[in-house]
């Protein structure tokens, strides 16, 4: 092998290792810009081609020469359609450029340039070789294929839709990136300078690859040396496009020179080339305010199709490097949500705000160390200072000292968090010096990492309570007071009535047994009335002290089964029932229910007892018993039974059917029927303090229907003893 | 027939109501029971009978009654007081004690038996349950069991 060495291979060799270091580098380099891949491509290709022409150069072989320059066609290839493909990306024509377009463009190309490796091809793509010596160097010369043509056409047609495209770029982006776009269009316009040199042979070195170099370092510089190249244009350009808010740009006079897709919306079309004081007769105004507002424009109104918009009109001014006003970016942002918040806020704020000035109930905001730190109206109505005088307080200063204690505890375990809240009475001072009964609901507020902030205190005037509960508490004591001196009267005067009772009889019975003989008919008579009159005097008091006994002697209330009651009352009246051949019939179930069982008995008994006395001559007794759960009556909604004792006796007048349930009232004389009168009274007295009624319905010679409702429960708390 | 010896018990009657020791020394008769019947009126003569001190030293010779009868509700002394002296004195107390009251509260019989009354009854209403009463307390305690001996 020969080789030939020439000065012209120097900056062939500068330009493969500046390629390879450039190439090295944008490799390297962290940020990641896009069509990086396709200039690395580029400059490596161009190296390729490079060192291929400069072997081409150097050899004096023709075979060799041939297989360099052919070798140089595959790197030029590439070359081409990477600048292609950056152009692509640059351009913003990605889309556009899918693999398999990319390798639809690349793989005829390819395919050409493996045609000068045949023999049976190489006439199609080049043919009449030479090696002319031009000023002692001995080089490469061929006559075109046709191959080789249509090569050379694909090539410059995809150079020069590169340059339309950057081009069109030129004219379309910002100024900024005018300079970059203008540079690239430079550097792709060399290599076709130098093509062109070298077609016609104007020196006899090829500047093709060096030329294209050019190109290969001046892409590198485009993507490296301007700073927005950190994002390319594109991407830029891809942002303003998909960016939610609008953006206008306007030339030094005003007009509209670019628009975005949101603005574009919002102005109704493009408006291009339109001053935009004609379209916004406000923007005299909103430039003066952004000029001294640094950018903050002001408030616009567009219509949507869902109602009306706010925008934030921001307006930035960019001068060139002399300090010329190059442009102005006009930046349209929908605050609508963010002014519906606000509104939302103030509301929301304006509700508290009312909710707690105007409570009822007195509402406090409380420091931790105890001072007022906020209050409403009515909890200074209720200790007598004012707003103002409490800020300078702390609750400690106005709570009563016995009070205060047990009340700063229960803060403690507040703050530890023991409890979530309180709520007792206490007493504050009042303003005047009087004690002021509350009742205070405190809870802890704390903030986002659990630290406590301040209290929330709720305070209700209580005095009425007090007072009332210090009422009740001194009617309970002397109803209990008045309970115990009626049970005490009641035995006393039943023990110390009844004995002298006794005598009466006894001396009585003595009489008549000792002197009934002298006494005669008539006297036996008289003692016989005053016998009875003792006798009935005796069950009077008993029965009065049973009365009174009712609420004297009251057991608590327990499950009592009335059936079972109604059973053991029906065994005591068994000799009465044999007597008077009467008949107790039950229907229906007997209801359970809470009772004093004792009085159930009472109750029971003095019924039935009626019943079977108060019957007509001839008419043997018949009581029918009924029970049944009845609905919830009144105000407590408590469900209720309902019995009715119902007899075929000798009835009464309704009109006195009230009567009959006062104590000692009788209907009937004494020879008719005996009886105290006290009977349905106890049993009244005994419904009314289990909270159910007793009513009597009758017609006279046909019957008599009690009905008793009961409560099915008692109230909790309310067993007298 | 009553012996010799059940004749002449003395039955020691404590109540303060006149009315009650007639009743009860004419249904002794009644009963024709023999014993001799003495009455004391409240507690305190009835600790003086039985001690023989006060306005009973006279009696110094003569033997302490074979049973009492003894009323709870009496002035100055009542029946529980006493009934306490009496089972507490080591000779008193070997005497039977029956309370015959017209109270019927279970406190007291509770505690009249727990201070070691020997029956506790309640006075009977009529004359003729009356009398009955007495035959019956005679015949157990004077005929069917056996009372201490004598002493003075």
């Amino acid at each position: 092998m020969n080789w030939q060495w020439t000065p012209y291979l120097i900056p062939l060799f500068i330009t493969v290792g500046v390629l390879l270091a450039a190439a090295l580098y944008l490799s390297w380099r962290e940020q990641v810009a896009p069509g990086r891949g396709a200039v690395v491509s580029f400059m490596l290709a161009n190296a390729g081609w490079a060192t291929g022409y400069i072997f081409e150069v150097a050899a004096l072989d023709l075979e060799v020469k041939k297989s360099w320059a052919a070798l140089e066609f595959i790197f030029v290839t590439i070359g081409v359609v990477s600048l292609f493909a950056y152009t692509v990306q640059y351009t913003g024509r990605d889309g556009w450029l899918t693999r398999r377009r990319l390798l639809g463009l690349t793989l005829p190309l390819l395919v050409i340039t493996t045609l000068p490796f045949f023999p049976q091809t190489e006439a199609l793509f080049w043919r009449e070789f030479s090696l002319p010596s031009v000023g002692g160097l001995v080089l490469f010369k061929y006559e075109f294929g046709p191959a080789l043509s249509i090569y050379y056409a694909a090539v410059y047609l995809l150079l020069m839709i590169t340059v339309i495209w950057l081009a069109e770029m030129y004219f379309r982006s910002r100024n900024l990136y005018r300079a970059q776009t203008l540079l690239l269009i430079l550097s792709v316009l060399i290599p076709w300078l130098g093509s062109a040199i070298d077609l016609l042979e104007i020196i006899p070195i090829e500047l093709g690859a060096l030329s294209t170099s050019v190109t290969a370092l001046c892409v590198g510089w485009s993507l490296v040396s301007f700073r927005l190249g950190e994002v390319i244009p594109v991407a830029r350009e891809t942002i303003i496009e998909v960016m939610h808010d609008g953006v206008i740009v306007l030339d030094p006079d005003q007009r509209i020179v670019d628009v975005n897709p949101t603005a574009r919306h919002l102005l109704k079309g493009e408006m291009l080339g339109q001053p935009i004081d004609q379209l916004w007769p406000k923007w005299p105004v909103l430039l003066e305010t952004a000029l001294r507002q640094a950018g903050r424009g002001g408030e616009m109104r567009f219509d949507h199709s869902d109602g009306r918009h706010i925008y934030d009109v921001h307006i930035s001014s960019l001068f060139d490097w002399r300090d010329r006003l190059v442009s102005r970016v006009v930046v349209l942002r929908d605050i609508t949500d963010r002014k519906q918040a606000e509104a939302a806020l103030r509301e929301n704020e304006e509700l508290l705000r009312a909710t707690f000035e105007q409570a009822a109930m007195g509402i406090a905001h409380v420091a931790l160390d105890g001072r007022w730190l906020r209050v409403n109206q009515r909890l200074c109505d209720i200790v007598g200072y004012s707003a103002e005088a409490l800020g300078t307080l702390t609750f400690q200063q106005i709570t009563h000292p016995a009070d205060l204690d047990s009340n700063l505890g229960l803060l403690e375990q507040l703050i530890a968090g023991d409890i979530q809240n309180y709520s007792i009475e206490k007493r504050y001072i009042h303003q005047n010096g009087s004690p002021v009964w509350v009742q205070v609901t405190t809870s802890l507020v704390r903030d986002g990492a659990g630290q406590p902030k301040y209290f929330i205190a709720v305070i209700e005037d209580i005095a009425e309570r007090k007072h009332g509960e210090k009422m009740v508490q001194k009617y309970a004591g002397e109803l209990e007071r008045s309970n115990r001196e009626l049970e005490q009267f009641a035995y006393i005067a039943s023990h110390d009535l009844k004995e002298p009772l006794r005598k009466i009889q006894t001396f009585g019975g003595r009489l008549e047994a000792k002197y009934g003989e002298a006494l005669g008919e008539q006297g036996r008579d008289y003692l016989s009335r005053m016998n009875n009159a003792t006798v009935r005097m005796q069950a009077l008091i008993d029965g009065l002290l049973a009365f009174s006994r009712i609420t004297t002697q009251a057991q608590p209330f327990a499950l009592v089964n009335l059936a079972e009651v109604l059973s053991e009352v029906l065994d005591d009246l068994a000799a009465r029932l044999e007597q008077s051949g009467g008949q107790v019939v039950v229907v229906g179930d007997l209801p359970s229910l809470e009772a004093d069982p004792v009085q159930m008995r009472q109750l029971l008994q003095n019924l039935l007892s009626n019943a079977l006395k108060f019957h007509a001559e001839a008419v043997p007794p018949l009581v029918t018993v009924r029970g049944e759960t009845a609905s919830a009556e009144g105000d407590s909604l408590i469900p209720m039974c309902r019995i009715t004792v119902e007899d075929n006796g000798i009835g009464f007048e309704q009109k006195d059917s009230e009567q009959i349930f006062q104590v000692f009232h009788r209907l009937h004389g004494r020879s008719q029927y005996e009886g105290t009168g006290i009977g349905l009274a106890t049993c009244r007295k005994i419904v009314e303090r289990h909270g159910g009624t007793i009513t009597a319905q009758s017609k006279p010679g046909v019957g008599t229907t009690f009905i008793i409702t009961l409560p099915q429960h008692q109230p909790i708390g309310d067993n007298t003893e | 027939m009553m012996t010799n010896s059940s004749n002449s018990i003395i039955i020691l009657m404590a109540d303060d109501d006149a009315d009650d020791r007639m009743l009860a020394k004419e249904a002794l008769e009644e009963a024709r029971l023999a014993n001799i019947l003495h009455f004391v009126e409240d507690g305190e003569q009835l600790m003086e009978y039985l001690r023989r001190s006060g306005a009973y030293t006279h009696l110094s010779a003569s033997p302490l009654p074979g049973l009492i009868l003894l009323d709870l509700n009496m002035p100055r002394k009542d029946g529980r007081e006493a009934l306490a002296e009496i089972k507490s004195d080591p000779i008193l107390r070997r005497i039977p004690v029956v309370v015959l009251t017209t109270s019927k509260a279970e406190e007291d019989i509770l505690r009249t038996y727990g201070l070691g009354v020997n029956s506790f009854i309640i006075k009977p209403v009529t004359f003729d349950s009356l009398v009955n009463t007495m035959i019956t307390l005679a015949k157990y305690w004077f005929e069917i069991v056996e009372l201490p001996p004598e002493r003075k």
